[in-house]
């Protein structure tokens, strides 16, 4: 699939020479990419959905301006329809039969040359252009014309462009280069007209569409389907979509003029009506009128004009204009409101009033149920005449609470009048000089409340209906009661099996169900229900209340019911049935669950009541778990004990790591207690228990170890990295002796014969949206890990990212979300492409018992918070930056040797500022020695250990709707982050630097404390942006490099920490592991280095040192590589 | 309420109509001078036509409030009058109505000079409104010879009192509502009002609008306000706003079936023989199931 989609985009190069736009003067070029892009975008104009590719012009290549002055100039960067054409249909898009086509465009332009769209400017790997000057101008663009019943399928494949190009490409890396695959994106446009199109057949379900008649300025009438926006149901929907349309949607020149309503409501129109002509021809509609006379008859002749491929209405010429008037005046009856008072008629359904209680179950049969007529007011809805009070006023006009009713009597029958047009009872009421009311039969009731009040209200009629109807507590469905006395649990007593031994099942621990019929909250018995069956009631009085009996529910219940008596099932089963996603279309509604013992503990993690047992901080764990923390630790053990895997997805910052360091030093603790041991080391190999393996992102190998040496210093660890990473028999040996096993995501992959051989304890993966690509091999090979229990830690929201919370949950309960096909198919496509919020609840019910997700904003979590959490990020080096580092000490060393005085304090501070450098990019220093090829790759994130670790982060902030400082003290590396974080996430950086002009200072700052997530990373050079800014939108504010003196550091983070700020500020200094760096770090730490004399001086008394103390300082140790 | 027929009338009112209760009057004012131009030129077309006392005791009638219902329709005006016998009279006043082509004919004559579409949708009757006639050689106004009457009097002379009764009140109802001339000639006012508006959408202001008009007007909902000028997009030019995520597109069948159709009723065409309405309840039935079908 990649090579052929190389040579699709080939050919679409052959046409078009590609040739990177100038290089922008920035001297960071991004990622680059050396294939070539085309960025699809679509336009609505005459009648169709046009199609179009934009690529990159040769530089040389300008427009091609025609020698008439009146024509409009060929866009001169567009690929011809029928080579897109092609590159598409390799890309898995199947444009269907496409008709080549021009339209005209209005398009930014600088220059008489049109400016690129964002997307096609980032992804050739250009900084966006700046729009100041732009102007739009015309310009002709060759389009592919697609045929109206294709479009909404190929708008929602060009929508998959993303998705398919990472499907094509399972690669292994930290998935910063993912779009190096990529050949074709999707612009803005394609995203709205896909979702314009999806809405309009979201119209076609509701069935909010009408048949009408078009006129035209000669020749016949034609008919069409067309889309009935007036309602109110509609109204949010379109008001939505016409806001989110982008202008190039509109810009096409034609009789639309740029009106976004106008071309929203032509695109839907041509939609309805291509998908109903579609639907229709397939079931053969056509043939219901072939046997009638057109003549006279101008049902017959509009029909003709409706059912078929063709939409001439058959009509002779004198009777259009009358047949163009009825049918306006018809559909115009949509719109009959009543008058422009402003009150309108009320129907209230009164139950019946009986001397007696109605015995139990009675159908009422022979009921009268009251319908009374009033009028309301449009302005206070509680405010309400009955028509007893409307009749017996006197004169013209009368008020009410001081609202004026004109002609009360006339609006009452004019109103009454139009109701009767959509019910028809309501005429025998009429036939009394002042009807006050109708009698209904408990069966007319019904019928009253099922279909004919939803019409009155959508017409404009107040409806007033008994509280019960339409609840979920008047419906007939059934609960599900779970317990776990089941004959496998271990305890009686109700409690969650405990201990360590191995009875955990997880998700196929049996429980006991039972299923009951009930009415609302009110369980019921089969007899009686099927007493309630025989009576073939609609409503039925049940416990003192009315309750509808529709006949499927019935049905469907006793066939139920008889399906599943009751038993046992898996704890896994008991979940997808609670939440009725296995129960398939139109059955039997779950009305909720009811649950005994841990099961409910399971259910019910916060609500109040008795959930799972909290815990004791574990004695031996170093340092102190906050209340949340403690919590955390509770749930997780809570979960391990059933055997099932828990995801923890608390907030960056708030300490997952020491919630899964605590829980392996808590069940050390367990099985010593067990083992009736009370002092001694609670190492695992001494208790039987086998390592962790704990499997982590390669830059936070580091950060890892440091928190368990500090936090559970009596875990032993085993860090499985680096080329002189241990093999064959010694791994085995040391790793069966140790706690933990830490090792990378790559590594899993590449020594999983290895790691598949040990029987692991358990399987952690912190930052476990590093499986989101279920098909990648990382993500295979950590499935197939031999261990009962599963854990994976991740900062990122899951409810966002789908396919990302299926692989997570998979990992952890293998098997409890179906596979990824039946996930995708069951809960992403309606979720994030349709909005389906109903699906959307069900997965968030599934999918809660394992997921414990706490943020910093959390009312419960922010009071156990300090205002200011600070963490160290200890990174690595690439080989790249290492190799340069040590021979830039060396070749210092070198040169100090031979100079003295002033010159050698110079060499020794240069190589300072260079080794700085050196770990943050290489290309801060390898950009004079080779330019030609560091232009391509020089600002590629994976030549630094820090930039992958940062922008691992900050993917996670934007992912939370956080906002983010970034401090650097070189205005190079500045320049730097801000085009990897344009290229990463597709989001402008703001960069504040020392050279920035006050007025553009006070522009970014501006948008970034606007906050609306278009630029949630601030990039600053320390000296400038550390004194002066409030900028308090910031939650993290990351160092990226360390500077001598922490008043520095500290005055920079108090940017965003100032009065105003209502979050936590979480800080994250990083430090390369093994460099200068962490020399500094160190020395900041000390306290007999911070004195004053020495931090004061910063880098000078460095300079004092003699060559083996500065070799001492500043060499490369061996754990500053990030090798593989 | 006592049918008068029946009842005995005393020998001094034999002379004197019947009276009726609750019947029209004449608006107040002088008359004819209080007419406005269109009725008053109808008022000196038509008082010739019967003979001055015939006119006078007409117009008593019509004063006394001897009529007892009155309907203007296309060609005609129609009236009950009570007299002095027992029952009232069926009087009915005669006008050639234009044909089809000819109302065509002048609906483009409307549209041609902006003028006459702007007056008559604006409710008004143009001064020279004869001109649009002219092109069909006809009037507005009816000619003194187009006007023929009938009346279930026994009376010998042609245009009895009743027909000069019936004759003032059309002129009275049309001086109150001038579009009564139209609906007279043939073509209610509002209708022509409608067919001038579908043809002026047809046809757009200038020729640059659209060139197709639907029955149904459109609406859409969030439209109140003219989008933002595309001149001043050119920083957000490509950029969908974030409204478009919210957009909620499930797929979902309506609770009750074929909603619009229930509110929409019985067809609008008395003429259609086809069941329409059933076969639209299946065409709306099929189309969706299709879309839901499809996408599952």
């Amino acid at each position: 699939m990649q090579d052929a989609s190389c040579g699709g985009v080939a050919q679409l190069v052959e046409h078009r020479p590609f040739k990177p736009l100038v290089q922008g003067s920035s001297p960071c070029a991004p990622t680059a990419l050396l294939s070539p892009i085309v960025v699809v975008h679509a336009n609505f104009a005459d009648g169709a959905l046009h199609i179009w590719g934009e690529c990159a012009p040769g530089s040389e290549d300008a427009a091609q301006h025609s020698s008439e002055p009146d024509t409009v100039a060929t866009h001169p960067g567009v690929a011809p329809p029928d080579v897109l054409h092609d590159v598409m249909r390799e890309l898995g898009v199947d444009f269907g039969a496409i008709e080549q086509s021009a339209i005209q465009v209005r398009l930014p332009a600088t220059g008489g040359l049109p400016l690129p769209s964002p997307k096609l400017a980032h992804w050739s790997g250009h900084d966006a252009h700046d729009t100041v000057g732009a102007v739009l101008e015309p310009w002709t663009v060759a389009t592919a014309r697609i045929a109206p019943n294709d479009v909404p399928r190929v708008l929602s494949e060009l929508e998959d462009l993303g998705r398919r190009a990472e499907a094509m490409l399972f690669e292994e890396s930290s998935g910063h280069e993912r779009e190096q695959a990529t050949h074709a994106v999707a612009g803005e446009s394609i995203r709205f007209f896909a979702v314009a199109a999806r809405f309009a057949q979201a119209l076609l379900a509701e069935e909010r569409f009408v048949p009408t008649i078009i006129q035209e300025r000669e020749g016949p009438l034609r008919g069409a389907w067309e889309p009935w926006l007036h309602d109110e149901a509609i109204a949010e929907r379109t008001s939505l979509l016409l806001a989110g349309m982008p202008p190039i949607a509109r810009a096409v020149e034609d009789e639309h003029a740029h009106d976004a309503a106008s071309v929203l409501h032509g695109f839907l129109c041509s939609i309805v009506d291509a998908q109903s002509r579609r639907a229709l021809g397939a079931e053969q509609m056509e043939e219901a009128i072939e046997d009638w006379e057109v003549d006279g008859d101008p049902h017959v002749g509009w029909l003709s004009g409706l059912l078929g491929t063709s939409d001439d209405v058959l009509a002779p010429a004198p009777a259009r204009a009358d047949m163009v008037r009825s049918v306006r005046q018809w559909l115009g009856g949509l719109d009959e409101r009543g008058g422009e008072t402003p009150w309108r008629l009320a129907l209230r359904l009164n139950e019946p009033v009986t001397a007696e209680a109605l015995p139990q179950f009675s159908d009422g049969a022979d009921l009268e149920w009251l319908l009374s007529f009033h009028l309301q007011s449009l302005e206070n809805d509680r405010l309400i005449v009955d028509a007893e009070d409307v009749w017996a006023l006197r004169g013209d006009s009368a008020s009410v609470d001081g609202h004026r009713i004109d002609s009360p009597q006339e609006l009452l029958l004019a109103e009454l009048g139009r109701a009767s047009r959509l019910y028809k009872p309501l005429e025998s009421a009429m036939e009394e000089a002042s009807p006050i009311e109708l009698e209904l039969s408990t069966t007319k009731a019904y019928q009253f409340l099922r279909e004919v009040a939803p019409i009155l209200m959508e017409q404009g009629i107040g409806v007033i209906v008994p509280e019960w109807w339409d609840s979920p507590s008047a419906r007939l469905g059934a609960r599900l009661s779970l317990s776990d006395e089941s004959e496998q649990a271990e305890s009686g007593t109700g409690s969650a099996p405990s201990g360590i031994g191995e009875a955990r099942l997880g998700l196929n621990a049996l429980v006991s169900y039972q299923w009951r019929l009930a009415v609302g909250d009110s369980p019921l018995s089969l007899e009686d229900f099927e007493r309630i069956a025989a009576q073939r009631a609609p409503l039925v009085h049940i416990d003192g209340k009315w309750v509808e009996i529709r006949r499927e529910d019935i049905d469907q219940a006793l066939a139920f019911i008889r399906e599943n008596p009751g038993g046992e099932m898996r704890v896994g089963d008991a979940l997808r049935m609670a939440y009725a996603t296995d129960l398939g279309g139109g059955a039997i509604s779950v009305l909720g669950v009811d649950a005994e013992g841990w099961v409910a503990d399971l259910l019910d993690r916060d609500a109040g009541g008795k959930s799972f047992e909290m815990l004791e901080p574990p004695a031996r764990f170093h340092g102190t778990l906050r209340p949340y923390q403690l919590k955390g630790l509770s749930w997780l053990v809570f979960l391990d004990r059933l055997g099932l895997g828990p995801c923890l997805a608390d907030d960056m910052g708030l300490g997952k790591t020491i919630q899964l360091l605590a829980l392996l030093v808590h069940e050390r603790e367990e099985a010593q207690r067990a083992a009736g041991q009370t002092n001694g080391e609670a190492t695992g190999t001494d208790l039987g228990i086998e390592p962790t393996l704990i499997i982590v992102p390669m830059s936070i190998v580091g950060n890892w170890v440091r928190e368990v040496k500090r936090f559970a210093p009596e875990l032993k660890v085993l860090v499985h990295h680096g080329v002189e990473r241990l093999q064959g028999d010694s791994f085995f040996k040391t790793a069966t002796s140790s706690d933990i096993v830490v090792t990378t995501y790559a590594l899993a992959n590449r020594d999983r014969e290895l790691l598949e051989c040990l029987k692991w304890r358990r399987v952690v993966l912190d930052e476990a949206q590093n499986i989101k690509n279920p098909s990648a091999k990382q993500s295979q090979a950590v499935r197939a890990l031999d261990t009962t229990r599963r854990v994976a830690l991740t900062g990122t929201p899951l409810e966002n990212r789908l396919s990302e919370l299926w692989s997570i949950i998979d990992f952890c309960n293998p098997g409890f979300l179906g596979t990824a096909g039946e996930f995708r198919r069951t809960f992403s496509v309606p979720v994030e492409r349709y909005r389906d919020k109903h699906r959307a609840q069900q997965l968030r019910q599934l999918v809660r018992p394992f997921i414990l997700r706490r943020l910093k904003t959390d009312p419960t979590v922010i009071s156990d918070l300090p205002e200011k959490l600070e963490t160290k990020e200890f990174c690595r080096l690439s080989s790249e930056q290492a190799e340069m580092y040590e021979s830039c000490v060396k070749s210092m060393l070198g040169e100090v040797e031979k100079s003295e005085g002033i010159r050698r304090r110079g060499v020794v501070l240069t190589t300072l500022i260079r080794l700085k450098q050196i770990c943050n990019h290489p290309g801060l220093v390898a950009r004079d020695q080779d330019e030609a090829a560091a232009g391509a790759t020089a600002a590629a994130p994976t030549r630094s250990g820090k930039c992958i670790r940062l922008l691992e982060m900050l993917d996670e902030v934007i992912a939370s709707g956080d906002q983010a400082l970034v401090f650097t003290q070189f205005r190079q590396m500045g320049h730097l982050l801000a085009s990897m974080v344009r290229h990463a996430f597709d989001r402008e950086a703001l960069f504040l630097h020392g050279g920035t002009p006050q007025k553009q200072r006070e522009k970014m700052i501006d948008r970034f404390q606007k906050g609306d997530g278009t630029t949630p990373v601030f990039i600053l050079s320390l000296k400038a942006g550390g004194v002066g800014l409030n900028l308090t939108a910031a939650s993290h504010v990351f160092h990226f490099d360390r500077w001598w003196n922490p008043a520095v550091e500290n005055q920079a983070t108090d940017r965003a920490f100032r009065i105003g700020q209502t979050k936590t500020v979480n800080v994250h200094k990083f430090v390369v592991s093994g460099t200068l760096e962490e020399r500094i770090d160190q020395m900041i730490e000390s306290k007999i280095a911070l004195a004053e004399d020495v931090i004061g001086s910063g880098e000078d008394w460095l300079t004092e040192l003699d060559v083996t103390a500065l070799r001492e300082a500043l060499e490369l140790r061996p754990d500053a590589v990030a090798e593989d | 309420m006592v049918d008068p027929g029946f009842s005995k009338r005393p020998a001094k009112y034999a002379d004197r109509p019947r009276r009726v209760r609750g019947g029209r009057k004449l608006r107040p004012g002088n008359w004819p001078e209080r007419l406005g131009s269109h009725a008053s030129d109808l008022f000196r077309i038509m008082a010739p036509l019967a003979s001055p006392l015939a006119w006078e005791e007409g117009l008593d009638y019509a004063q006394r409030g001897q009529t007892r219902s009155m309907q203007i329709g296309p060609g005609q005006v129609s009236a009950s009058i009570q007299g002095r016998a027992s029952r009232a009279y069926t009087t009915i006043l005669r006008f050639p109505t234009f044909t089809h082509e000819q109302w065509e004919l002048i609906v483009d004559q409307a549209l041609e000079q902006a003028i006459f579409g702007a007056k008559l949708l604006s409710g008004e009757i143009p001064p020279n409104v004869d001109e649009l006639f002219s092109p069909c050689g006809v009037h507005l106004l009816p000619r003194a010879d187009e006007i023929t009457g009938e009346c279930s009097c026994e009376d010998e002379e042609r245009w009895c009192k009743h027909l000069c009764c019936a004759a003032q009140f059309l002129v009275d109802d049309i001086d109150a509502d001038p579009f009564l001339l139209f609906t007279l000639r043939g073509m209610p006012g509002e209708d022509l009002i409608e067919r001038i508006r579908q043809r002026r959408e047809v046809m757009g202001d200038g020729g640059s609008g659209p060139t197709r008009a639907s029955a149904v007007r459109r609406f859409v909902p969030g439209a109140e306000a003219p989008s933002r000028e595309l001149e001043t997009c050119v920083d957000d030019f490509w950029e969908a706003g974030p409204e478009l995520d919210l957009v909620e597109t499930p797929l979902r069948r309506p609770d009750v079936p074929h909603p619009l159709l229930r509110r929409l009723g019985p067809t609008p065409f008395s003429e259609g023989k086809f069941p329409l309405v059933g076969l639209l309840a299946t065409c709306y039935a099929t189309i969706s199931d299709a879309v839901v079908r499809e996408r599952s």
